[in-house]
Protein backbone atom coordinates (compact mmCIF):
# COMPACT_ATOMS: atom_id res chain seq x y z
CA UNK A 1 0.00 0.00 0.00
CA UNK A 2 2.87 2.23 -1.13
CA UNK A 3 0.00 4.28 -2.96
CA UNK A 4 -2.51 6.55 -1.56
CA UNK A 5 -4.68 8.54 -2.85
CA UNK A 6 -7.16 9.60 0.15
CA UNK A 7 -6.46 13.04 1.58
CA UNK A 8 -6.65 13.12 5.30
CA UNK A 9 -9.96 15.31 4.83
CA UNK A 10 -11.47 12.98 2.94
CA UNK A 11 -10.76 10.27 5.26
CA UNK A 12 -12.33 12.51 7.95
CA UNK A 13 -15.46 12.49 5.68
CA UNK A 14 -15.98 8.70 5.32
CA UNK A 15 -15.24 8.62 9.28
CA UNK A 16 -18.66 10.17 9.89
CA UNK A 17 -20.76 8.34 6.50
CA UNK A 18 -18.56 5.37 6.15
CA UNK A 19 -20.47 5.53 2.40
CA UNK A 20 -21.53 2.78 0.43
CA UNK A 21 -19.23 3.83 -2.51
CA UNK A 22 -15.98 4.36 0.12
CA UNK A 23 -12.89 2.97 -0.99
CA UNK A 24 -11.57 0.11 1.28
CA UNK A 25 -8.45 2.03 1.87
CA UNK A 26 -11.01 4.82 3.16
CA UNK A 27 -12.86 2.77 5.56
CA UNK A 28 -10.07 1.25 7.05
CA UNK A 29 -8.69 4.47 8.12
CA UNK A 30 -12.41 5.88 9.64
CA UNK A 31 -11.99 2.61 11.61
CA UNK A 32 -8.75 3.02 12.96
CA UNK A 33 -9.70 6.72 13.89
CA UNK A 34 -13.46 5.27 15.26
CA UNK A 35 -11.08 3.31 17.08
CA UNK A 36 -12.76 -0.02 16.24
CA UNK A 37 -10.73 -0.92 13.64
CA UNK A 38 -12.63 -4.47 12.96
CA UNK A 39 -15.83 -2.97 11.62
CA UNK A 40 -16.30 -0.96 8.95
CA UNK A 41 -19.17 1.22 9.90
CA UNK A 42 -21.49 0.12 7.86
CA UNK A 43 -24.44 -1.87 8.49
CA UNK A 44 -25.61 -5.13 6.37
CA UNK A 45 -29.59 -5.84 6.57
CA UNK A 46 -30.32 -9.88 6.27
CA UNK A 47 -33.74 -10.21 4.94
CA UNK A 48 -36.40 -13.14 6.17
CA UNK A 49 -36.36 -15.74 3.40
CA UNK A 50 -38.39 -15.40 0.66
CA UNK A 51 -39.15 -11.90 2.10
CA UNK A 52 -36.61 -9.72 0.23
CA UNK A 53 -38.47 -7.83 -2.43
CA UNK A 54 -40.83 -6.83 0.57
CA UNK A 55 -37.46 -5.97 2.72
CA UNK A 56 -36.05 -3.64 0.14
CA UNK A 57 -39.52 -2.09 -0.69
CA UNK A 58 -39.92 -1.16 3.70
CA UNK A 59 -36.19 0.08 3.33
CA UNK A 60 -37.05 2.52 0.61
CA UNK A 61 -40.67 3.46 1.42
CA UNK A 62 -40.96 3.35 5.55
CA UNK A 63 -36.95 4.34 6.03
CA UNK A 64 -36.98 6.40 2.96
CA UNK A 65 -33.66 5.63 2.18
CA UNK A 66 -32.09 5.89 -1.57
CA UNK A 67 -31.45 2.73 -2.06
CA UNK A 68 -29.24 1.10 -5.39
CA UNK A 69 -29.94 -3.16 -6.31
CA UNK A 70 -27.61 -5.27 -7.50
CA UNK A 71 -30.36 -6.03 -10.21
CA UNK A 72 -29.16 -2.48 -11.61
CA UNK A 73 -25.70 -3.93 -12.76
CA UNK A 74 -24.97 -5.74 -15.68
CA UNK A 75 -24.52 -9.69 -14.45
CA UNK A 76 -24.99 -8.01 -11.03
CA UNK A 77 -21.71 -6.94 -11.51
CA UNK A 78 -21.54 -4.50 -8.50
CA UNK A 79 -19.66 -1.62 -8.97
CA UNK A 80 -19.29 0.63 -5.56
CA UNK A 81 -17.39 3.69 -6.72
CA UNK A 82 -20.56 3.69 -8.38
CA UNK A 83 -23.25 4.28 -6.01
CA UNK A 84 -22.68 8.38 -5.63
CA UNK A 85 -24.67 9.00 -2.24
CA UNK A 86 -26.86 6.19 -2.13
CA UNK A 87 -27.91 5.42 1.08
CA UNK A 88 -27.61 1.35 0.58
CA UNK A 89 -27.57 -1.42 -1.93
CA UNK A 90 -29.98 -4.09 -2.10
CA UNK A 91 -28.42 -7.73 -2.90
CA UNK A 92 -31.28 -9.57 -4.16
CA UNK A 93 -30.08 -12.90 -4.47
CA UNK A 94 -28.71 -13.10 -1.39
CA UNK A 95 -31.14 -11.56 0.49
CA UNK A 96 -29.06 -8.89 2.05
CA UNK A 97 -28.56 -5.02 2.02
CA UNK A 98 -25.64 -2.99 3.09
CA UNK A 99 -26.23 0.24 4.25
CA UNK A 100 -24.00 3.08 4.53
CA UNK A 101 -23.14 4.43 8.22
CA UNK A 102 -24.65 7.71 8.08
CA UNK A 103 -28.16 6.33 6.88
CA UNK A 104 -28.18 3.93 9.55
CA UNK A 105 -27.17 6.54 12.07
CA UNK A 106 -29.87 8.85 11.43
CA UNK A 107 -32.20 6.37 11.46
CA UNK A 108 -31.20 5.01 14.90
CA UNK A 109 -30.60 1.44 13.40
CA UNK A 110 -28.56 -0.66 15.90
CA UNK A 111 -27.43 -4.70 15.23
CA UNK A 112 -30.36 -6.52 15.97
CA UNK A 113 -32.07 -9.31 15.68
CA UNK A 114 -35.81 -8.54 14.40
CA UNK A 115 -37.08 -11.83 15.96
CA UNK A 116 -39.97 -10.40 18.32
CA UNK A 117 -41.97 -8.50 15.22
CA UNK A 118 -43.17 -10.82 13.44
CA UNK A 119 -44.79 -8.11 10.21
CA UNK A 120 -41.01 -7.15 9.64
CA UNK A 121 -39.44 -8.36 6.50
CA UNK A 122 -35.99 -7.95 8.01
CA UNK A 123 -34.47 -11.06 10.01
CA UNK A 124 -31.33 -8.59 10.99
CA UNK A 125 -29.28 -6.26 11.35
CA UNK A 126 -25.65 -7.09 11.79
CA UNK A 127 -22.14 -4.69 11.59
CA UNK A 128 -20.20 -5.05 8.61
CA UNK A 129 -16.83 -6.43 9.34
CA UNK A 130 -13.86 -6.19 7.13
CA UNK A 131 -12.33 -9.39 5.57
CA UNK A 132 -8.75 -10.66 5.47
CA UNK A 133 -7.30 -13.00 3.22
CA UNK A 134 -6.64 -16.37 3.32
CA UNK A 135 -7.80 -17.41 6.74
CA UNK A 136 -6.21 -14.29 8.31
CA UNK A 137 -7.79 -13.47 11.55
CA UNK A 138 -8.65 -10.05 12.01
CA UNK A 139 -7.18 -9.88 15.15
CA UNK A 140 -4.02 -10.29 13.17
CA UNK A 141 -4.29 -6.88 11.81
CA UNK A 142 -3.54 -5.99 15.17
CA UNK A 143 -1.02 -8.34 16.09
CA UNK A 144 1.09 -7.50 12.51
CA UNK A 145 1.26 -3.79 14.39
CA UNK A 146 2.66 -5.43 17.76
CA UNK A 147 5.03 -7.56 15.70
CA UNK A 148 6.42 -4.40 13.77
CA UNK A 149 6.64 -2.71 17.36
CA UNK A 150 8.48 -5.34 18.61
CA UNK A 151 10.83 -5.16 15.71
CA UNK A 152 11.50 -1.48 15.90
CA UNK A 153 12.15 -2.26 19.72
CA UNK A 154 14.54 -5.04 19.33
CA UNK A 155 16.50 -2.80 16.38
CA UNK A 156 16.71 -0.20 19.02
CA UNK A 157 18.06 -2.30 21.50
CA UNK A 158 20.64 -4.39 19.29
CA UNK A 159 20.48 -8.08 17.84
CA UNK A 160 22.12 -8.83 20.95
CA UNK A 161 18.51 -8.80 22.82
CA UNK A 162 16.95 -11.70 21.27
CA UNK A 163 19.42 -14.42 21.86
CA UNK A 164 19.92 -13.58 24.98
CA UNK A 165 16.45 -13.82 25.92
CA UNK A 166 16.22 -17.18 23.57
CA UNK A 167 19.78 -18.61 24.85
CA UNK A 168 19.05 -20.03 27.67
CA UNK A 169 17.81 -23.57 26.27
CA UNK A 170 20.93 -24.93 25.06
CA UNK A 171 21.14 -26.02 28.47
CA UNK A 172 20.40 -29.68 28.17
CA UNK A 173 18.50 -31.30 31.07
CA UNK A 174 20.65 -34.86 30.94
CA UNK A 175 18.42 -38.26 30.09
CA UNK A 176 15.00 -36.22 28.20
CA UNK A 177 14.99 -34.90 24.75
CA UNK A 178 16.00 -31.10 23.99
CA UNK A 179 12.01 -30.58 23.57
CA UNK A 180 10.65 -31.96 26.59
CA UNK A 181 13.22 -29.97 28.45
CA UNK A 182 12.05 -26.64 26.66
CA UNK A 183 8.27 -27.15 27.64
CA UNK A 184 10.02 -27.38 31.21
CA UNK A 185 8.32 -31.03 31.18
CA UNK A 186 11.08 -32.60 33.56
CA UNK A 187 9.85 -30.90 36.82
CA UNK A 188 6.77 -30.96 36.67
CA UNK A 189 5.10 -33.24 38.75
CA UNK A 190 1.94 -34.01 36.83
CA UNK A 191 1.35 -37.05 34.82
CA UNK A 192 -1.65 -37.02 32.94
CA UNK A 193 -3.47 -39.49 35.49
CA UNK A 194 -7.03 -39.87 34.83
CA UNK A 195 -6.90 -37.23 31.32
CA UNK A 196 -7.57 -38.94 28.52
CA UNK A 197 -5.73 -37.99 25.33
CA UNK A 198 -6.94 -38.99 21.75
CA UNK A 199 -4.62 -38.91 19.33
CA UNK A 200 -6.02 -39.14 15.79
CA UNK A 201 -3.09 -39.86 13.03
CA UNK A 202 -2.01 -42.94 11.34
CA UNK A 203 -2.98 -45.14 14.53
CA UNK A 204 -0.36 -46.96 16.75
CA UNK A 205 2.17 -49.71 17.32
CA UNK A 206 0.14 -51.82 20.17
CA UNK A 207 2.73 -53.61 20.97
CA UNK A 208 5.82 -51.30 21.33
CA UNK A 209 7.74 -52.65 24.39
CA UNK A 210 7.96 -48.94 26.15
CA UNK A 211 3.75 -48.91 26.11
CA UNK A 212 3.11 -52.32 27.60
CA UNK A 213 0.63 -51.98 30.24
CA UNK A 214 -0.76 -49.08 29.28
CA UNK A 215 -4.23 -48.26 29.00
CA UNK A 216 -5.45 -48.08 25.13
CA UNK A 217 -8.73 -47.61 23.21
CA UNK A 218 -8.78 -47.58 19.52
CA UNK A 219 -11.00 -47.58 16.41
CA UNK A 220 -9.85 -47.48 13.37
CA UNK A 221 -11.49 -45.13 10.56
CA UNK A 222 -10.18 -45.77 7.71
CA UNK A 223 -10.44 -49.46 6.94
CA UNK A 224 -7.35 -51.01 8.25
CA UNK A 225 -6.42 -52.13 11.40
CA UNK A 226 -5.38 -49.74 14.14
CA UNK A 227 -1.63 -51.28 14.08
CA UNK A 228 0.33 -48.41 12.54
CA UNK A 229 2.32 -49.14 9.15
CA UNK A 230 3.51 -46.06 8.39
CA UNK A 231 5.26 -44.58 11.79
CA UNK A 232 3.51 -40.69 12.07
CA UNK A 233 0.61 -41.63 14.74
CA UNK A 234 3.23 -43.77 17.01
CA UNK A 235 5.73 -41.11 16.85
CA UNK A 236 2.85 -37.74 17.95
CA UNK A 237 1.39 -40.18 19.93
CA UNK A 238 4.68 -41.30 21.66
CA UNK A 239 5.33 -37.66 22.39
CA UNK A 240 1.99 -36.68 23.90
CA UNK A 241 1.69 -40.38 26.27
CA UNK A 242 5.08 -41.70 26.05
CA UNK A 243 6.96 -43.06 29.18
CA UNK A 244 8.61 -41.38 32.21
CA UNK A 245 11.60 -43.45 31.87
CA UNK A 246 12.33 -45.60 29.01
CA UNK A 247 14.73 -48.50 29.79
CA UNK A 248 18.52 -48.39 28.94
CA UNK A 249 19.65 -45.42 27.53
CA UNK A 250 16.58 -43.66 25.78
CA UNK A 251 15.82 -40.38 27.00
CA UNK A 252 12.71 -39.32 27.82
CA UNK A 253 10.13 -38.23 24.52
CA UNK A 254 6.71 -38.66 26.46
CA UNK A 255 4.68 -35.87 28.34
CA UNK A 256 1.82 -37.60 30.08
CA UNK A 257 2.87 -40.53 30.90
CA UNK A 258 -0.08 -41.87 33.08
CA UNK A 259 -2.67 -40.51 30.54
CA UNK A 260 -5.36 -42.49 28.74
CA UNK A 261 -4.54 -43.18 25.56
CA UNK A 262 -7.18 -42.95 22.99
CA UNK A 263 -5.99 -43.92 19.42
CA UNK A 264 -8.23 -42.99 16.17
CA UNK A 265 -6.68 -44.17 13.13
CA UNK A 266 -8.05 -41.54 10.72
CA UNK A 267 -5.40 -41.85 7.86
CA UNK A 268 -4.58 -45.23 6.20
CA UNK A 269 -1.02 -46.63 6.06
CA UNK A 270 0.25 -44.20 3.60
CA UNK A 271 -0.96 -41.38 5.64
CA UNK A 272 -3.70 -39.91 3.50
CA UNK A 273 -7.38 -39.77 4.63
CA UNK A 274 -10.46 -37.57 3.68
CA UNK A 275 -12.13 -34.92 6.10
CA UNK A 276 -15.24 -37.74 6.56
CA UNK A 277 -12.78 -39.93 8.08
CA UNK A 278 -11.35 -37.06 10.11
CA UNK A 279 -14.61 -36.12 11.32
CA UNK A 280 -15.69 -38.86 12.64
CA UNK A 281 -12.45 -39.55 14.25
CA UNK A 282 -12.60 -35.96 15.88
CA UNK A 283 -16.45 -36.94 17.02
CA UNK A 284 -15.57 -40.50 18.25
CA UNK A 285 -13.07 -38.78 21.02
CA UNK A 286 -15.51 -35.88 21.48
CA UNK A 287 -18.33 -38.82 22.55
CA UNK A 288 -15.44 -40.11 24.34
CA UNK A 289 -15.20 -37.34 26.67
CA UNK A 290 -11.53 -37.15 25.86
CA UNK A 291 -9.86 -33.93 27.22
CA UNK A 292 -7.29 -32.87 24.62
CA UNK A 293 -7.70 -34.21 20.96
CA UNK A 294 -4.14 -34.31 19.57
CA UNK A 295 -4.19 -33.63 15.20
CA UNK A 296 -1.11 -33.40 13.42
CA UNK A 297 -2.85 -33.59 9.92
CA UNK A 298 -4.17 -30.71 7.80
CA UNK A 299 -5.21 -29.77 4.36
CA UNK A 300 -4.18 -26.53 2.39
CA UNK A 301 -7.74 -25.72 2.30
CA UNK A 302 -10.12 -22.54 3.66
CA UNK A 303 -11.78 -22.64 7.14
CA UNK A 304 -14.08 -25.39 7.07
CA UNK A 305 -17.31 -24.77 8.66
CA UNK A 306 -17.45 -28.62 9.54
CA UNK A 307 -14.18 -28.57 11.77
CA UNK A 308 -15.21 -25.25 13.64
CA UNK A 309 -18.28 -27.18 14.55
CA UNK A 310 -16.84 -29.71 15.56
CA UNK A 311 -14.31 -27.79 17.83
CA UNK A 312 -17.25 -25.90 19.23
CA UNK A 313 -18.49 -29.17 19.78
CA UNK A 314 -15.24 -30.15 21.83
CA UNK A 315 -15.69 -26.65 24.00
CA UNK A 316 -19.23 -27.62 24.71
CA UNK A 317 -18.29 -30.99 26.19
CA UNK A 318 -14.92 -30.27 27.89
CA UNK A 319 -12.73 -31.37 25.00
CA UNK A 320 -9.89 -29.18 23.38
CA UNK A 321 -8.84 -30.14 19.75
CA UNK A 322 -4.91 -29.14 19.12
CA UNK A 323 -3.81 -29.09 15.49
CA UNK A 324 -0.59 -28.46 13.63
CA UNK A 325 -0.35 -25.15 11.81
CA UNK A 326 1.31 -26.97 8.99
CA UNK A 327 4.59 -27.33 7.08
CA UNK A 328 3.90 -25.63 3.76
CA UNK A 329 6.36 -22.50 4.03
CA UNK A 330 9.79 -22.35 2.75
CA UNK A 331 11.32 -18.93 5.33
CA UNK A 332 12.04 -16.43 5.16
CA UNK A 333 10.92 -15.87 1.36
CA UNK A 334 7.49 -17.43 2.05
CA UNK A 335 4.61 -18.05 4.57
CA UNK A 336 2.14 -20.58 3.86
CA UNK A 337 -1.23 -19.82 5.77
CA UNK A 338 -2.17 -22.25 8.40
CA UNK A 339 -4.06 -25.61 7.21
CA UNK A 340 -7.44 -26.72 8.54
CA UNK A 341 -8.90 -27.83 10.73
CA UNK A 342 -5.57 -25.35 12.45
CA UNK A 343 -7.24 -22.61 10.95
CA UNK A 344 -10.37 -23.40 12.76
CA UNK A 345 -11.36 -20.32 15.60
CA UNK A 346 -12.00 -23.09 17.51
CA UNK A 347 -9.21 -24.95 17.26
CA UNK A 348 -6.05 -24.55 18.91
CA UNK A 349 -3.56 -24.30 15.72
CA UNK A 350 0.13 -25.28 16.65
CA UNK A 351 3.56 -23.67 14.91
CA UNK A 352 7.15 -25.40 15.21
CA UNK A 353 10.15 -24.50 17.01
CA UNK A 354 13.71 -25.44 16.86
CA UNK A 355 16.24 -26.12 19.78
CA UNK A 356 16.99 -22.39 19.53
CA UNK A 357 13.67 -21.12 19.88
CA UNK A 358 13.63 -19.91 16.59
CA UNK A 359 10.34 -20.37 14.12
CA UNK A 360 11.24 -23.76 11.80
CA UNK A 361 10.89 -22.78 8.09
CA UNK A 362 8.68 -24.71 6.88
CA UNK A 363 6.45 -23.81 9.96
CA UNK A 364 2.76 -22.16 8.23
CA UNK A 365 1.61 -18.64 9.69
CA UNK A 366 -0.99 -16.15 10.18
CA UNK A 367 -3.49 -18.47 12.44
CA UNK A 368 -0.88 -19.83 14.79
CA UNK A 369 -2.19 -19.68 18.58
CA UNK A 370 0.97 -21.43 20.50
CA UNK A 371 4.22 -23.11 19.52
CA UNK A 372 6.05 -26.07 20.39
CA UNK A 373 9.38 -28.20 19.93
CA UNK A 374 9.03 -29.35 15.97
CA UNK A 375 12.65 -29.98 14.71
CA UNK A 376 14.50 -32.94 14.89
CA UNK A 377 12.66 -34.46 17.72
CA UNK A 378 13.29 -37.85 18.70
CA UNK A 379 10.01 -40.09 19.80
CA UNK A 380 9.02 -43.80 19.51
CA UNK A 381 8.37 -45.44 15.95
CA UNK A 382 6.97 -48.82 15.01
CA UNK A 383 9.45 -52.06 15.43
CA UNK A 384 11.44 -53.33 14.90
CA UNK A 385 12.99 -49.34 14.78
CA UNK A 386 11.58 -48.77 18.10
CA UNK A 387 12.78 -45.06 18.06
CA UNK A 388 13.17 -41.93 15.27
CA UNK A 389 14.45 -38.32 15.21
CA UNK A 390 11.61 -36.24 12.66
CA UNK A 391 10.70 -32.73 11.92
CA UNK A 392 7.21 -30.75 11.47
CA UNK A 393 4.46 -29.29 12.95
CA UNK A 394 3.10 -32.58 13.48
CA UNK A 395 6.01 -32.93 16.24
CA UNK A 396 5.22 -29.34 17.54
CA UNK A 397 1.03 -30.39 17.74
CA UNK A 398 1.61 -33.62 20.69
CA UNK A 399 4.02 -31.13 22.78
CA UNK A 400 1.24 -29.06 23.25
CA UNK A 401 -1.27 -32.13 23.93
CA UNK A 402 0.81 -33.74 26.47
CA UNK A 403 1.35 -30.36 28.15
CA UNK A 404 -2.76 -29.84 28.22
CA UNK A 405 -3.31 -33.02 29.88
CA UNK A 406 -0.78 -32.17 32.47
CA UNK A 407 -2.44 -28.85 32.63
CA UNK A 408 -6.02 -30.50 32.71
CA UNK A 409 -4.80 -32.55 35.49
CA UNK A 410 -3.87 -29.92 38.00
CA UNK A 411 -7.20 -28.73 37.91
CA UNK A 412 -11.33 -29.98 36.95
CA UNK A 413 -11.90 -26.36 36.21
CA UNK A 414 -8.96 -26.31 33.47
CA UNK A 415 -11.34 -27.98 30.31
CA UNK A 416 -11.99 -26.92 27.15
CA UNK A 417 -11.94 -23.05 26.54
CA UNK A 418 -10.40 -22.69 30.04
CA UNK A 419 -7.89 -24.96 29.40
CA UNK A 420 -6.64 -23.09 26.37
CA UNK A 421 -6.75 -19.84 27.99
CA UNK A 422 -4.20 -21.48 30.34
CA UNK A 423 -2.19 -22.74 27.84
CA UNK A 424 -2.15 -19.46 26.24
CA UNK A 425 -1.58 -17.92 29.85
CA UNK A 426 1.59 -19.94 30.87
CA UNK A 427 3.43 -20.03 27.32
CA UNK A 428 6.83 -18.46 27.55
CA UNK A 429 6.75 -15.24 25.46
CA UNK A 430 8.94 -15.49 22.48
CA UNK A 431 10.92 -11.94 20.99
CA UNK A 432 8.81 -13.52 17.71
CA UNK A 433 5.53 -12.24 15.74
CA UNK A 434 2.87 -13.97 16.87
CA UNK A 435 1.35 -14.68 13.88
CA UNK A 436 4.20 -17.39 13.75
CA UNK A 437 4.00 -18.59 17.60
CA UNK A 438 1.05 -17.20 18.48
CA UNK A 439 1.43 -16.64 22.81
CA UNK A 440 4.76 -18.53 22.50
CA UNK A 441 6.37 -22.09 23.58
CA UNK A 442 3.70 -24.13 25.64
CA UNK A 443 4.71 -24.60 28.99
CA UNK A 444 3.87 -28.03 31.29
CA UNK A 445 2.10 -26.90 34.78
CA UNK B 1 -22.74 -49.33 -16.81
CA UNK B 2 -24.19 -45.54 -16.84
CA UNK B 3 -21.78 -43.25 -14.32
CA UNK B 4 -23.38 -41.22 -12.50
CA UNK B 5 -21.46 -38.27 -11.00
CA UNK B 6 -21.90 -38.37 -6.99
CA UNK B 7 -19.60 -36.35 -4.86
CA UNK B 8 -18.03 -36.88 -0.99
CA UNK B 9 -20.04 -34.22 1.30
CA UNK B 10 -20.05 -32.85 4.66
CA UNK B 11 -23.15 -31.39 5.55
CA UNK B 12 -22.71 -29.28 9.22
CA UNK B 13 -25.75 -28.82 11.24
CA UNK B 14 -27.02 -25.64 13.15
CA UNK B 15 -27.75 -27.76 16.13
CA UNK B 16 -31.20 -26.03 15.81
CA UNK B 17 -32.86 -29.54 14.90
CA UNK B 18 -32.22 -32.82 16.49
CA UNK B 19 -29.66 -34.67 14.21
CA UNK B 20 -31.17 -37.88 13.21
CA UNK B 21 -34.44 -35.41 11.55
CA UNK B 22 -31.82 -33.64 9.25
CA UNK B 23 -30.32 -36.61 8.78
CA UNK B 24 -33.41 -38.08 7.35
CA UNK B 25 -35.20 -35.32 5.61
CA UNK B 26 -31.52 -34.83 4.21
CA UNK B 27 -31.75 -38.40 2.43
CA UNK B 28 -35.29 -37.11 0.93
CA UNK B 29 -33.29 -34.49 -0.33
CA UNK B 30 -30.76 -36.95 -2.18
CA UNK B 31 -27.86 -37.43 0.00
CA UNK B 32 -26.82 -40.79 0.38
CA UNK B 33 -25.85 -40.65 4.10
CA UNK B 34 -22.88 -42.40 5.46
CA UNK B 35 -22.20 -41.42 8.89
CA UNK B 36 -24.20 -39.39 11.30
CA UNK B 37 -22.13 -37.61 13.97
CA UNK B 38 -24.13 -36.84 16.34
CA UNK B 39 -21.19 -35.31 19.21
CA UNK B 40 -20.23 -33.18 16.96
CA UNK B 41 -23.43 -32.90 14.50
CA UNK B 42 -21.83 -33.44 11.39
CA UNK B 43 -23.69 -35.98 8.78
CA UNK B 44 -21.66 -37.42 6.02
CA UNK B 45 -22.60 -38.70 2.87
CA UNK B 46 -22.47 -38.79 -1.15
CA UNK B 47 -24.51 -36.83 -3.38
CA UNK B 48 -25.05 -35.31 -7.42
CA UNK B 49 -22.89 -31.65 -6.82
CA UNK B 50 -26.09 -30.46 -8.45
CA UNK B 51 -28.20 -31.11 -5.57
CA UNK B 52 -25.87 -29.34 -2.94
CA UNK B 53 -27.78 -26.10 -2.88
CA UNK B 54 -31.08 -28.85 -2.47
CA UNK B 55 -29.12 -29.77 0.71
CA UNK B 56 -28.51 -26.58 1.85
CA UNK B 57 -32.45 -26.00 2.13
CA UNK B 58 -33.07 -28.46 4.48
CA UNK B 59 -34.49 -26.95 7.89
CA UNK B 60 -31.27 -27.35 10.50
CA UNK B 61 -28.32 -27.33 7.75
CA UNK B 62 -25.61 -24.75 8.63
CA UNK B 63 -23.32 -25.87 5.62
CA UNK B 64 -22.95 -28.01 2.81
CA UNK B 65 -19.34 -28.70 2.00
CA UNK B 66 -17.46 -30.70 -0.74
CA UNK B 67 -14.94 -33.47 1.20
CA UNK B 68 -11.24 -33.37 0.54
CA UNK B 69 -8.54 -35.53 0.95
CA UNK B 70 -5.86 -35.08 3.81
CA UNK B 71 -2.28 -36.41 3.14
CA UNK B 72 0.45 -35.92 5.79
CA UNK B 73 3.26 -37.67 3.03
CA UNK B 74 5.27 -41.04 3.50
CA UNK B 75 7.19 -41.86 6.59
CA UNK B 76 10.64 -40.99 4.97
CA UNK B 77 9.32 -37.52 4.21
CA UNK B 78 11.90 -34.83 5.64
CA UNK B 79 9.16 -32.92 7.32
CA UNK B 80 5.96 -34.75 8.84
Amino acid sequence: MAKRRTSPARARGAAAAAGVSATTDELLLAALEAGDPAKTGRMLVTFKEGAGAAAAKSLKTKSGMRMASAADFEDHKVDFSAMGDADGVVFPEIGVALVSGGAAAARGMTAAVAADDADSPIHSVDPEYFMFAADVDPSDYLKGFLAAARTISSDLHGAGAIAEAIGDVGAQVAGVTWGLAACRVPPSTRDGNGIKVAVLDTGFDLGHPEFVGRSFTTNTFVGQPVQDLHGHGTHTAGTATGPKAPAGPIERYGIAFRSKIFIGKVLTNSGSGTQAQILAGMNWAIANRCQVISMSLGAPVAVQPSYTAAGSAALASGCLIIAAAGNASNRPGFIAPALAPANSPTIVSVGALDSALRVANFSCGGKVDIAGPGVNIFSSWPRPTLHNTISGTSMATPHVAGCAALWAQTSAALRGAALRAKLIATARHLPLPPTDVGAGLVQAP
Amino acid sequence: MAKKTTQPMIVTLSGKRAVHEVARDLKAAGLKVEQVLEATGIVTGSADPKSADKLRKVRGVADVSADHPVDIGPPDADVQ
